[in-house]
């Protein structure tokens, strides 16, 4: 280890240790010291691997890395993941500097890491991956990226140059992601929905990529799954969903499970039972099962980990507080907000507190919430709390999809105590913060000592 | 004035391929005041190689979409709706166009690698495209309105004015129609054009009202609209300013 990278470690480690002791700074701050203090720190510590799974998209790409980092635990094999938080390279780092010793010595063989979308064109060059999986592409942090395009050029020039040694997994149901493996001249694995039981039958308001990837005239969907995913072809070039490799069918989606079958080619059917409501989380079991196939892992104790997943902070958690649930859904994009929509917001009485902020981390453009199809709730008794720093937009969003019971809170505390005061017990109330609201409410939940499982994240 | 039999027809250019801002949020404000007035409004979505319905229509709308899209729209303008959209700009019908939609409006758009992609000409501007993304909270002092308008600009296209149009106003926070001469918008007839997503009308309600009057004047003549109940359309109009002064 050469005097540089041994001067990052120990930085490193110490910023991680006073962070610790007295609570201070995000989780990546000593990824981000080391970077400043060796540029190649990354690419040295990755090179130690043996195997690099890295999982990208908008949408998705938590959830999934967290079910296989629980596959890789209950199989005993000591990996690596960059699961509290930052997934830039710096995060990466800081996920390396937990498991090597002073001397630079690590001991995992294994890397699991989320990668964000357009950090991925860089970590890929930093890191040698066995798997590169792609979730979906959305539009979300629009004020970041520009354009849903600019990350889609970013991802063809990164699946271009991908060599043999690594097999791409995509979406198939997804036109973007189905595009670059097309483009690809490494091994593809798709996943995807066969079922025409979660068919929507019409195309939704927040739809990003339905025309063809190649030139450009509208395609044609005989089903739409989630948003733009779904089964479509071209009739103008032979751009066409891709055969899928791995997919999900007789789906049953339940308020807090889902079931489903999972066919693996023609020979080997599972039967899937996860703690995780909501169509995106079935694409999320199959974006996991196909990495770790991909991986070249044998997948029999795949339903076990799968039966035993407990939901990420903010991903659909469920917690109990003075006799009454809460159950807290992440939201940064219209279509993962349709989704949540969908998932949680289907009976007639309920109550909910959206909590947007516009923060760097959320997005600072919040014009994605008018494509959110909130006139599907027009009609119903829900009733609103708005909070955040965007909470007069978000309650005048409401307010012209004709919803009349708003409660306009900007403090979140504040909202979040007269929301769950609100309901009678047994009662559910469902929260829908951005990123940075979500970690505002964790920390109220930490003072009231409300407990759940998050207290590990 | 007996508004009951009031009515309104607005036509949306294009919204599939032009609405990636939350666009469909100006026409639904526009709809939306428009009915809390018991003014009936039909609205009629035109999309590709479609004709727009040749005659009642007041009000047009066009939003912004993906660079990519706009060759195919400049083309899709020119053999199907161009002519007659230029007939009613002359008969001053009332037209709002955001980023994409407001750069069509204009002569030409320069991209990149020289190329001209036509517009209609219905606003005296031309875009080039920039190198820099002019990204982050807008304010805008409009002289016409006598207030501010705030947004959203996500853009890397330059516009800049000829002598026909005149700017919708003056950019207090943010880079507005080209980063350089504080100008931000423009207006000629009733065209209106801006580089303002957010959208633009649910937090500018003064500027919604301002273009549905002056597109039922053609109709009706000068009327009054109804009071409406702003005070959350004002709170998040001064919350966006406060913002836009804080995050740039």
């Amino acid at each position: 280890m050469d005097f540089r990278s041994s001067l990052a470690i120990s930085t490193a480690k110490t910023i991680k240790f006073l962070n610790r002791r007295f609570g201070t700074g995000g989780t990546a701050a000593p990824g981000l010291a080391a970077l400043y203090l060796d540029q190649n720190f990354l690419r040295k510590l990755s090179d130690k691997l043996d195997t690099t799974l890295l999982i990208t998209g908008t949408n998705g790409k938590t959830t999934t890395s967290r079910i296989v980092g629980n596959f890789l635990e209950y199989s005993n094999i000591d990996y690596i993941h960059n699961r509290h938080g930052s997934n830039l390279e710096r995060g990466l780092i800081s996920a390396f500097i937990d498991k090597t010793d002073f001397t630079g010595k690590l001991k995992s063989k294994i890397g699991v890491f989320e990668t964000d979308e357009a950090a991925l064109r860089k970590i890929i060059t930093k890191t040698s991956p066995k798997v590169l999986t792609i979730t979906n592409l959305f539009r979300d942090q629009l004020d970041r990226y520009g354009e849903v395009d600019t990350i889609k050029k970013m991802w063809l020039e990164v699946v271009s140059n991908l060599d043999e040694s690594v097999t791409l997994v995509l979406n198939a149901d997804d036109p973007t992601a189905a595009f670059l493996g097309k483009e690809a001249k490494c091994k593809v694995l798709y996943f995807g929905v066969e079922d025409k039981i979660v068919d929507l039958e019409k195309q939704p308001s927040a739809v990003d990529s339905i025309r063809c990837p190649v030139c450009f005239s509208e395609l044609v969907y005989s089903a739409y799954y989630l948003s733009h995913q779904g089964v479509y072809k071209c009739n103008q070039c032979s751009f066409k969903r891709p055969k899928v490799d791995i997919a999900a069918k007789q789906i049953k989606l339940g308020k807090e499970e889902s079931e489903f079958i999972l066919l693996d080619g023609d020979n080997l059917d599972l039967h899937l039972t996860a703690k995780l409501p909501g169509l995106y989380n079935i694409y999320n079991c199959l974006a996991a099962y196909s990495t770790l196939k991909a991986a070249e892992f044998e997948m029999d104790v795949f339903p076990i980990i799968l039966n035993e997943f407990k939901p990420v902070f903010g991903r659909n958690e469920k917690l109990v507080v003075d006799g009454r649930n809460i159950v807290v859904a992440l939201a940064k994009n219209p279509t993962g907000f349709n989704e949540i929509i969908r998932t949680f917001l289907n009976q007639k009485s309920q109550t909910v507190l959206i909590a947007i902020n516009d923060r760097i981390a959320d997005g600072r453009d919040v014009s994605w919430l008018w494509d959110v199809d909130f006139e599907v709730l027009t009609e119903s008794q829900t009733r609103f709390f708005t909070s955040g720093v965007r909470s007069a937009d978000t309650a005048l969003r409401l307010k012209y999809a004709g919803i009349k019971n708003i409660n306009d809170i900007n403090s979140l505390k504040n909202a979040f105590d007269n929301a769950l005061a609100s309901i009678p017990q047994n009662d559910t109330l469902i929260v829908i913060p951005t990123y940075t609201a979500m970690l505002e409410l964790k920390k109220i939940f930490t003072e009231k000592s409300i407990s759940g499982h998050f207290w590990e994240d | 004035m007996e508004k009951t039999n009031l009515q309104l027809n607005i036509t949306w250019l294009y919204p599939k391929e032009m609405s990636t801002y939350g666009d469909r949020g100006n026409i639904l404000t526009l709809k939306k005041r428009a009915e809390w007035r018991g003014i009936k409004v039909n609205i009629d979505e035109i999309g590709l190689k479609e004709s727009v319905r040749s005659d009642g229509n007041d009000l047009y709308f066009f939003g912004g979409g993906q660079d990519q899209a706009q060759d195919i729209i400049a083309k899709d303008l020119s053999e199907h709706k161009k002519k007659f959209l230029v007939e009613e700009s002359d008969k001053e019908k009332v037209f709002l166009g955001i980023c994409g939609g407001y750069q069509l409006f204009g002569h030409y758009y320069k991209d990149n690698r020289g190329n001209e992609i036509p517009g209609i000409g219905i606003l005296d501007v031309f875009t080039v495209a920039g190198k820099e993304r002019m990204m982050g909270n807008i304010v805008v002092e409009s002289e016409i309105l006598k207030d501010k308008l705030v947004g959203f600009e996500n853009h890397s296209g330059k516009t800049y004015l000829g002598k026909k149009a005149n700017k919708l106003g003056t950019v207090l926070v943010g880079s507005g129609n080209n980063g350089e001469d504080r100008t931000e918008g423009a207006m000629e007839n009733n065209v209106y054009g801006c580089y303002l997503h957010g959208p633009l009308l649910p937090k500018n309600p003064l500027f919604a009202d301002f273009l549905l009057k002056a597109a039922l004047k053609k109709r009706y003549g000068d009327l009054e609209l109804d009071f409406i109940n702003d005070t959350l359309e004002h709170t998040s109009h001064e919350k966006a300013i406060e913002r836009a002064y804080k995050t740039r």
